[in-house]
């Protein structure tokens, strides 16, 4: 019965050792090349999501604009991920800018009937996980940006059937 | 089987160590609770105007010495409601007492507002001076610290609590308070009465750091619940009773924090006392004669509640049933120049009010705020004005115990019929101001800073009050810094602001004085050096200036080539032409002017014709008590004719 062990070094053949190191001297090159290319590019244009679910908000003061996505249609009472990008004259917004997801019914007096965390992601990304509008009606979610210390807010109306 | 069992149960080899015997309460200690939680049986109440109430403490032998401001004296009141004929001045570096405490020489330990600590004789006389907390300080409470060894004072500036020994040295101090404006030692513990976090905060100081998010209460009118607690009043070293200031009651606490028992009710008729309180700030204890003494500032005056007979039932008017906490015109507002609009700053409710104002009576279209710290809501907003422009309409308020400034514009379309619309009001952007103090070197101060009057220029430069360090911050549209106001020796508290051309008028209501600002210039112009307590100031198209005066409660006019001021509306009352405590004054472009009467919960407009009209709480409106009493009456015959 063969038996196969993990350290089989002793058996190796030096041929094979040096096959494999040009294999990976290879594939540093590229990876040299590659950098030394996107290196010398311009960044990228922000990409503006759309698509269903994508709403577009320009906060109140005009400072920032809210890329918000929740699932189209939203769902009662169930939970999901609302998540998006802020952009500030066209770039994302830096990571030390901080972002706050809320929602509430203001005719009936509450909020989310479970606080939600916002996360920031790179690239001016956020997430908030854990969303749920628990009754139907109009919702109204607010986006909060808040730089150093200035606070800004974005909101805009969800119909919840 | 039976022996392990022995062993297990036998007390010496129980690896736990045995919980200490519940006390016995003994018969004196129920019979005096039962004491204690029937008190609230209203028996006097003594009248102190024109002076007004700061301070007071129980003494060992029986009665109450008190303090009070306007002017400055050490009063004393038997707890049969004897006042003593003489009153003895303070010293002069005491003109705004905060607190007192006795010592068993029959001296008195007293604090005052801008950080003295003292030792006075029953004359009033200064034995000496204390040293106190170091740097610049304001005094909010003081109380014996835990088993008698020193003192405890409240610091308002810097939120702090510090502990003194007897010789007025700190020994040990905590941050963390938002409003410490109460302090009592219950036990080994300290408690702390909190009015930004509306909450009783308790602690152990030998092991315990203040943790106001596990403090007791919040806001809210149910038992139990506080709004704006303020003095605290230790009893039989086990409980203590609360003023809880906005409740309009005074509330009794056990050591756990359970609220056991509540007295007052806030009152119906203007100036009613016999059990209904306004606003009381302090109250004291004479154990051996279970009367409660409790001040009320807004009322100048003092009430003394005796032990009720437990078999009557209180009248279910004296109850507390479910109320919220409503509209009450606090200290500032502001209207829509040329327009249909009046915000009202609302600290009892912590909300904004935002009303159509021409109407006979001011409808609410929605409001704004909340206790909390999340974006729009409020620790005590103050200071509010409009922002020139209407496309939106913005409005600035000044968040005290958030120090920060919050932006709010509405977008009304003024089509009929006018209704309720929730979420109208939306907001904009707010600022951290003590973040951005520190971040503006011109701006940065030891002293974090302390949000007051707030108004809006022409050109959009926003001016807010910052009272912790005697100057004015200036501010763009977005909240950037641009400059400020300070004048050493002229400007003590910026109480009121309005936008006067390209400057600012400023009534400083503790300088006593009406003084007007100009960007670019060091000093401003000293309108009138002299004009008692002004507390509220705006100028009318035609060049006068108008005043309110919380001194004698009325509103006056300088005219425009300057000269005496004439007296518009006076007299402390709610007849149609008298105020009581009135603060902010605003005039509109077509002349007429608006005076918020925050003591008798009203509005009063003076028409460009001379015409006045009054809105607000009906009982406090021209006539208003004598209508609630007719149909107070028409009800009761009603009632028996069924």
């Amino acid at each position: 019965m063969t038996e196969f062990d993990s350290d089989n070094s002793e058996s190796s053949e030096r041929p094979g050792c040096i096959i494999l190191g040009l294999v990976i001297f290879s594939l540093l090159t590229g990876l040299v090349m590659l950098l030394l290319f996107v290196g010398c590019q311009a960044p990228p244009a922000a990409v503006v999501p759309q698509g269903p679910g994508w709403k577009s908000w320009i906060s109140a003061d005009g400072s920032y604009e809210v890329m918000l996505y929740i699932p189209d249609p939203a769902p009662l009472n169930q939970e999901f991920t609302a998540h998006g990008t802020v952009f500030k004259d066209g770039e994302p917004i830096s990571e030390t800018v901080e972002v706050v997801f809320d929602g509430g019914m203001p005719q009936h007096a509450h909020g989310l009937a479970v606080p939600v965390e916002t996360i920031r992601r790179s690239a001016g990304g956020f997430a908030a996980a854990g969303v749920r509008f628990h009754m139907g009606g109009r919702w109204l979610l607010t986006v909060d940006i808040i730089d150093g210390p200035h606070l800004e807010r974005a909101r805009g109306w969800v119909e919840i059937r | 089987m039976n022996l392990l069992w022995i062993l297990f149960l036998w007390p010496g080899l129980n690896a736990n160590p045995p919980a200490p015997a519940p006390v016995a309460p003994t018969n004196d200690l129920v019979s005096d609770l039962e004491t204690h939680l029937t008190v609230g049986l209203p028996l006097l109440s003594r009248s102190l105007a024109p002076a007004l109430p700061a301070a007071i403490c129980a003494l060992e032998s029986g009665g109450f010495a008190l303090l009070t401001q306007r002017p400055a004296r050490l009063r004393f009141l038997s707890s049969a409601g004897m006042l003593e004929d003489d009153s003895w001045p303070l010293p002069d570096l005491f003109p705004s007492p905060r607190g007192i405490q006795p010592l068993r020489r029959g001296h008195f330990i007293i604090i005052d507002r801008a950080g003295q600590v003292g030792e006075i004789d029953r004359q009033g006389k200064l034995v000496r001076m204390l040293p106190g907390p170091e740097g610049r300080w304001q005094a909010g409470a003081l109380s014996r610290a835990p088993r008698g060894v020193g003192w405890l004072v409240t610091d308002l500036l810097h939120g702090q609590l510090h502990h003194l020994d007897l010789d007025g040295i700190v020994q040990q101090s905590w941050s963390g308070f938002i409003e410490p404006t109460g302090v009592c030692s219950v036990g080994d513990h300290i408690w702390v009465s909190d009015r930004g976090w509306h909450r009783l905060i308790r602690f152990d100081p030998r092991s315990q750091q203040p943790d106001p998010q596990q403090g007791i209460g919040d806001h809210g009118a149910a038992p139990g619940l506080l709004a704006s607690p303020m003095g605290l009043c230790a009893v039989e070293d086990q409980f203590l009773w609360v003023s809880d200031r906005d409740n309009h009651r005074v509330q009794f606490f056990n050591g756990r924090g359970f609220s056991m028992h509540q007295f007052g009710i806030h009152s119906m008729l203007p100036r009613e006392a016999m059990g209904r309180l306004h606003y009381p700030t302090a109250v004291a204890y004479d154990e051996q004669a279970a009367v409660a003494a409790v001040i009320e500032p807004s009322e100048r005056r003092v009430q003394l509640f005796g032990v009720r007979d437990p078999e009557v039932p209180v009248a279910a008017a004296e109850l507390w049933q479910r109320v919220d906490l409503v509209s009450h015109y606090g200290h500032y507002w502001a209207i829509e120049p040329g327009g249909r609009l009046l915000v009202v700053s609302e600290p009892d409710s912590e909300r904004v009010s935002l009303l159509v104002r021409d109407l006979e009576i001011p409808f609410e279209l929605d409001d704004v705020g909340g206790p909390g710290a999340a974006p729009t809501r409020f620790r005590t907003p103050m200071g509010i004005d409009f922002l020139p422009g209407k496309d939106p309409l913005r409005w600035v308020v000044a968040d005290r115990g958030n120090r920060r400034l919050q932006m709010f514009q509405v977008a009304w379309k003024q089509q009929p019929p006018l209704r309720r619309e929730p979420a109208l009001v939306q907001l904009v952007r707010s600022v951290d101001m003590a973040r951005l103090v520190q971040q503006h070197p011109p701006w940065q101060s030891s002293v974090p800073p302390r949000l007051a009057a707030l108004a809006c220029g022409e050109d959009g430069i926003i001016a807010v009050a910052d009272d912790a360090n005697e100057r004015i911050l200036l501010l763009d549209r977005r909240f950037r810094p641009v400059g400020q106001f300070e004048a050493a020796g002229l400007l003590k508290e910026a109480t009121a602001i309005s936008a006067d051309g390209s400057g600012f008028l400023v009534a400083d209501a503790i300088g006593g004085s009406l003084l007007r600002f100009e960007q670019g210039q060091p000093q401003p112009e000293v309108i009138d050096g002299d004009c008692r307590m002004p507390v509220g100031v705006d100028r009318h198209p035609d060049g006068s200036i108008w005043y309110t005066n919380g001194a004698n409660h009325s509103l006056l006019r300088i005219p425009p080539e300057g000269g005496e001021a004439q007296t518009i509306l006076g007299g402390a009352g709610t007849g149609e032409r008298q105020l009581f405590r009135p603060r902010a004054v605003r005039i509109d472009a077509d002349g007429s002017v608006w005076v918020l009467d925050h003591g008798n919960h009203r509005g009063v407009v003076i028409d460009p014709n001379g015409a006045l009209r009054h809105f607000g709480s009906e009982p406090y409106l021209p006539d208003g008590g004598v209508r609630m009493r007719k149909l107070k009456l028409q009800q009761k015959k009603l009632q028996e004719q069924r």
